[in-house]
């Protein structure tokens, strides 16, 4: 499929953001700094409980505090009486493995009973911010607390109190299998059984949510700026809510700060949309962070793991049982949990598995995806198994490995299971061993070896991690480009996908400058605004790079071929006489006859050659749908030092080798790479939303809730493999997500290795407490 | 954030004035503590006294064998400070240890010390070293000045005006940052000077900065750190929560007075910083 292999000029580059000089200067425009004329502010009352009947609330003091407008409440306001929309991720046909998934309705505000900490009862809207948050103050509601659940376990007890009345408390389930595991465990030297714990966390961008809803009552439409990650899919909710098609629905999302998968359709989404149509005037909701940390959280696994293994250290089969804790309501299905499935075996031939997962809601604030979604779960459970059995063995890590490993000549290879798209999965090339060795070399595996040894004899603590990632993205079921060409030449490229910081404007500029073989400085990339372009599904799942990069090839490319027929018709000559080359298309035999492009972009206006080629203007637009995702990888190594009195991790040093396919901009490729990795480390050493057992958030602000700063970010060494997937034209994988994935499994390896003695780490993360312990108990 | 009056004060005499006239008005100092407080909703004064418009709150100084650092001093001017680093360098590590650099450039001396938040790093400064809180009514010792979790023996309109620093002969501060405030989970200021040994501990204790006097016993018979007992408070005196439970602070405290101690005696430190692992101190 990959249709044109030629030595690539601008793709791939690391050239110079286009949005870092208005970033940089504080020219972005976020929605906090939209402000429009007579607009109101929203502000949200919620639950203090985790679990609570609402027996009454009373709004009349909230209604005197001057300038509240109204307050909402269950019943006051017919759109809001609905719960949010369920959310599929885009592409997503039918979950494979799912046989049972409940919904429980989310409604805008709580009904009846509150079932988190944090939960909207009821919205005040006001004149100002401060009259909104006096006005919130001032409702008062009247709580019974019930009996909290605050863990999946808690859950899943006979007797526990249900979260949601009409349905019990597990509300999903999965099963598959590949291979006779039986038998596996029957031929098994021994068998290896622990649970193995990622924590509950959270995505954490620099900009929290928020909405701006303007309802124009003289054309009877609605326009929007939001934070969304997903802008089509507020729309379509906001259109269905308002009873309007959704063309009357117009979403903007100018720079946003970062969204990691935690930014979709919340309560106040809605809210804003119809107290602006209901009170005829723009309103304004801004997340604070204390509401931020109480939105959406992600993770929270638990993995029952048995292994049958053979002494010289391969493995035979994997008996895997998930468990996973989504708080109180699950919009995404099962997604998280089946990716987990779908990536757990990684790099590695495991002749038998089974895999069984179970979805329990608590009293706890909702799940989201966090980038990575599933998939550093999966890492920590092989990497965290192959460790085992190492220890078991006595044979080095990095061996072990080895000997598992899926050698290069048996690409593209296929496992047995199923992606959630349906299709059957198939590893399209790669070479995990190389990849495996070549990061042992970059970070000196030999070499600390020796020194782990010598630093053991003053005392000192050194150990080295491994992990291997695989991540599969590019997820359908498609996006759209549309590329323009004006009369002075210049190019405008159109996405229905936004941006939170992946650099759109960047890399789809340079993928339209090698096909379009135009200047990238003539390219201007247009997004974030759902006016632009009727369909998009949203930038997530690592899905962007490999659909819309695609779309926009494909339109450069049927761009050049409707330039080559216009200028055929204006010289007078064939198309397959016409060539093109520096923005000029010419006769091939007499180069001095020729159009440039700009006069081309003229002519295309009013020329009858272009009723057949979709009407006027020098214009396309294409589509690129994927046949399923493709699959990127990495190998992860870290050599730390432990401090014995302290329990405090230091990053001796650390090496990444990754391979995305064609990268579209090598640097922003690093940049993605590089952040993944640091919320990684995050999520190895220290990060973790942590509940008391009355469902009370004790992790509530950053005093309690530790994210790595820039001092605390090691070096990386980075070695890139380019090896183009043929599941695209562009051959690009998918490289927004692998970044976190493999760093706990990896320090879990290597503190685990420094310590010693036969300590089993089984849960993340590791904070300094918690490796004290592990020291403690080594002992 | 609920509305309130702002003053800025000229000198000393007018914020104590507007303090003692206007009920429920608080001094404002760096406002590190104050306005993330004001923000919560945590306190809500009906006027904040503004001291940073009095020039002569700020400075430091070398005066009769004391280090005097004026109270709007802030943390950065305090590290920074070629005064303190000379004379008192284990006070300028200490500042530049706070915090942030945003915190360190707004965040003050007296601010910090009148707070008395139990894991603030210049409670154990002044009480390590003993030294003397200077306010507009009269001078109190350190180990007088501190009376508990976040309470100290300043009375209503009472403003810090400078603190008044001995020189030991040698000091070090050892701190074990929270991963996510960067407050003290547990800090250790040690001073050995010609007549006595302090050692303060700053984030570990119920009821705020302690000295702890076995520590100081054994130090003061023989300073090496291998003398120092491995627990010298009951563990029911220590704090727990989220971060570090009793037994792991009072592990702690052991760790970072040997640590301190051989600080003081000069040794290289066999801890140094290391990427990712601040997460580290």
């Amino acid at each position: 499929m990959r249709s044109e292999m030629k030595a690539l000029k601008v793709l791939g580059q690391p050239l110079r953001r286009k949005e870092d000089l208005r970033l940089l200067t504080g020219a972005g425009r976020f929605v906090d700094d939209v402000k429009l004329e007579s607009m109101l502010y929203l502000a949200t009352v919620r639950s203090p409980y985790a679990h609570a009947r609402i027996l009454a609330i009373d709004k009349s003091e909230a209604l005197a505090v001057a300038g509240v407008v109204d307050v909402i409440v269950p019943g006051d306001c017919p759109e809001l009486d609905r719960p949010l929309p369920e959310v599929l991720e885009p592409g997503t046909l039918s979950n494979p493995y799912c046989d049972l998934h409940l919904t429980n309705p989310h409604h805008v505000l709580a009904r009846g009973k509150a079932t988190f900490q944090g939960e909207p009862v009821a919205m005040v809207v006001a004149e100002s911010k401060l009259a909104a948050a006096l006005g919130a103050e001032a409702v008062h509601v009247e709580y019974e607390e019930l009996p909290a659940v605050h863990s999946a376990e808690d859950a899943m007890r006979p007797g526990a109190p249900r979260v949601h009345d009409a349905n019990p408390n597990i509300i999903g389930h999965l099963k598959t299998a590949i291979g006779d595991l039986d038998a596996a465990f029957r031929k098994a030297d021994f068998v290896i059984e622990e649970r193995l714990a990622i924590q509950r966390l959270a995505s954490m961008p620099i900009e929290g949510r928020g909405i701006v809803a303007s309802w124009d009552a003289r054309r009877e439409e609605m326009t929007v700026w939001s934070t969304d990650q997903v802008p089509y899919r507020l729309r379509d909710a906001l259109a269905r809510m308002l009873d309007i098609h959704y063309d009357r629905v117009r979403i903007i999302s100018g720079d946003v700060g970062g969204a990691f998968g935690g930014k979709g359709l919340i309560a106040e989404d809605l809210a804003a949309a119809a107290l602006s149509r209901r009170l005829h005037r723009p309103v304004k909701w801004i997340e604070s962070r204390s509401e931020n940390f109480v939105s959406a959280h992600a993770r929270d696994q638990y993995h029952d793991v048995r292994v049958a293994a053979r002494n010289d250290g391969t493995l035979l089969g994997i008996d895997l049982k998930i468990v996973k804790d989504v708080g109180a309501y699950n919009h995404y299905e099962m997604v998280q949990t089946t990716n987990t499935v779908n990536h757990v075996l990684s790099h590695y031939k495991v002749p038998a598995f089974r895999a069984e997962g179970w979805c329990v809601v608590t009293n706890k604030v909702q799940m989201r995806p966090t980038r990575g979604a599933g998939r550093p779960e999966a890492s920590f459970v092989m990497d965290r198994v192959l460790d085992f059995v190492a220890a078991r063995t006595g044979i080095d890590p990095l061996e072990v490995r080895l000997r598992n490993i899926i050698p290069a000549e048996e690409m593209p290879y296929s496992n047995g299971l199923t992606y959630r798209d349906n299709v059957a999965i198939s590893y399209d090339g790669g070479d995990y061993p190389r990849m495996l060795r070549l990061a042992a070399e970059r970070l000196g595996y030999a070499d600390w070896r020796k020194r782990q040894a010598d630093a053991r004899k003053d005392g000192r603590l050194i150990g080295i991690g491994i992990s291997s990632s695989l991540e599969a993205g590019g997820v359908g079921p498609c996006e759209g480009a549309r590329i323009t060409i004006d009369d002075k030449g210049r190019v405008s490229v159109y996405l229905g996908v936004n941006s939170h910081g992946q650099s759109h404007e960047t890399t789809f500029a340079q993928v339209c400058a090698e096909y379009l073989e135009v200047p990238y400085e003539s390219v201007r990339v247009v997004a974030g605004d759902t006016a632009l372009m009727r369909y998009g599904y949203g930038t997530g799942a690592s899905r962007v790079g490999v659909n819309a990069g695609n779309a926009v090839m494909l339109a450069a490319l049927a761009l050049k071929q409707k330039i080559r027929a216009l200028a055929a018709h204006v010289l007078g000559v064939g198309e397959d006489d016409v060539r093109l080359e520096a923005q000029r298309a010419f006769v091939a035999s007499d180069p001095d006859r020729g159009r440039t492009f700009a006069q081309l972009a003229q002519a295309a206006r009013a020329n009858k050659r272009m009723i057949d080629l979709g009407g006027p203007g020098l214009t396309a637009t294409e589509f690129f749908y994927p046949e399923t995702v493709t699959w990127s990888s990495a190998v992860h190594m870290v050599a730390v030092e432990v401090d014995p009195g302290t329990g405090i991790v230091g990053v001796l040093k650390y090496a990444i080798v990754h391979d995305c396919g064609v990268p579209m901009n090598s640097a922003v490729v690093d940049g993605q790479l590089q952040g993944g990795t640091v919320q990684g480390i995050g999520a190895a050493l220290g990060e973790e939303m942590v509940y008391d057992v009355s469902g009370q958030l004790l992790t509530g602000s950053f005093m309690d809730y530790p994210m790595p700063r820039a001092a605390d970010v090691p070096p990386f060494e980075i070695e890139h493999l380019v090896t183009p997937t043929p599941k695209n034209p562009l051959g690009v994988r998918a490289a927004g997500e692998g970044g976190p994935v493999s760093p706990p499994a990896a320090f879990a390896g290597a503190v685990e290795d420094a310590i010693g003695k036969r300590c089993r780490i089984t849960r993340m993360p590791l904070t300094p407490q918690r490796v004290f312990e592990i020291i403690r108990d080594a002992k | 954030m609920k509305p309130f009056q702002y003053r800025l004060a000229k000198s000393v005499p007018e914020a104590v004035a507007a303090l003692a006239q206007i009920a429920e008005a608080r001094p404002l100092a760096g406002g590190m503590t104050l306005i993330p407080a004001l923000k919560h909703g945590l306190a809500a004064p009906a006027a904040l006294v503004d001291l940073g418009g009095i020039a002569s709150l700020r400075g430091v100084s070398f005066e009769n064998g004391e280090l005097v650092v004026g109270a709007m001093t802030t943390h950065a001017a305090v590290a920074g400070s070629p005064i303190v680093n000379e004379r008192l360098p284990a006070l300028g590590r200490l500042a530049g240890g706070i915090g942030d650099p945003q915190v360190r450039h707004r965040g003050t001396l007296g601010g910090s010390v009148a707070n008395n938040d139990p894991a603030a790093d210049y409670p154990a400064g002044c009480l390590g070293l003993g030294a003397t809180i200077v306010t507009n009514l009269r001078t109190v010792s350190a180990d007088e000045f501190f009376t508990g979790f976040f309470s100290t023996a300043l009375a209503p309109a009472e403003v810090i005006t400078s603190i008044r620093f001995p020189v030991p002969m040698r000091a070090a501060y050892v701190k074990f940052a929270n991963q996510a405030s960067r407050y003290a989970t547990v800090g250790v200021f040690i001073s050995q000077s010609a007549n006595a040994v302090r050692v303060a501990v700053t984030g570990a204790g119920r009821s705020g900065v302690f000295r702890a006097g076995e520590m100081e016993q054994a130090l003061a018979k023989d300073f090496r750190p291998e003398t120092l007992p491995a627990h010298c408070v009951a563990l029911d005196d220590l704090n727990t929560d989220l971060h570090a439970s009793a037994e792991y602070r009072s592990h702690l405290i052991n760790v970072l007075a040997r640590r301190a101690v051989e600080a003081c005696m000069g040794a290289p430190s066999r801890h140094p910083v290391r990427h990712g692992g601040a997460y580290a101190f």
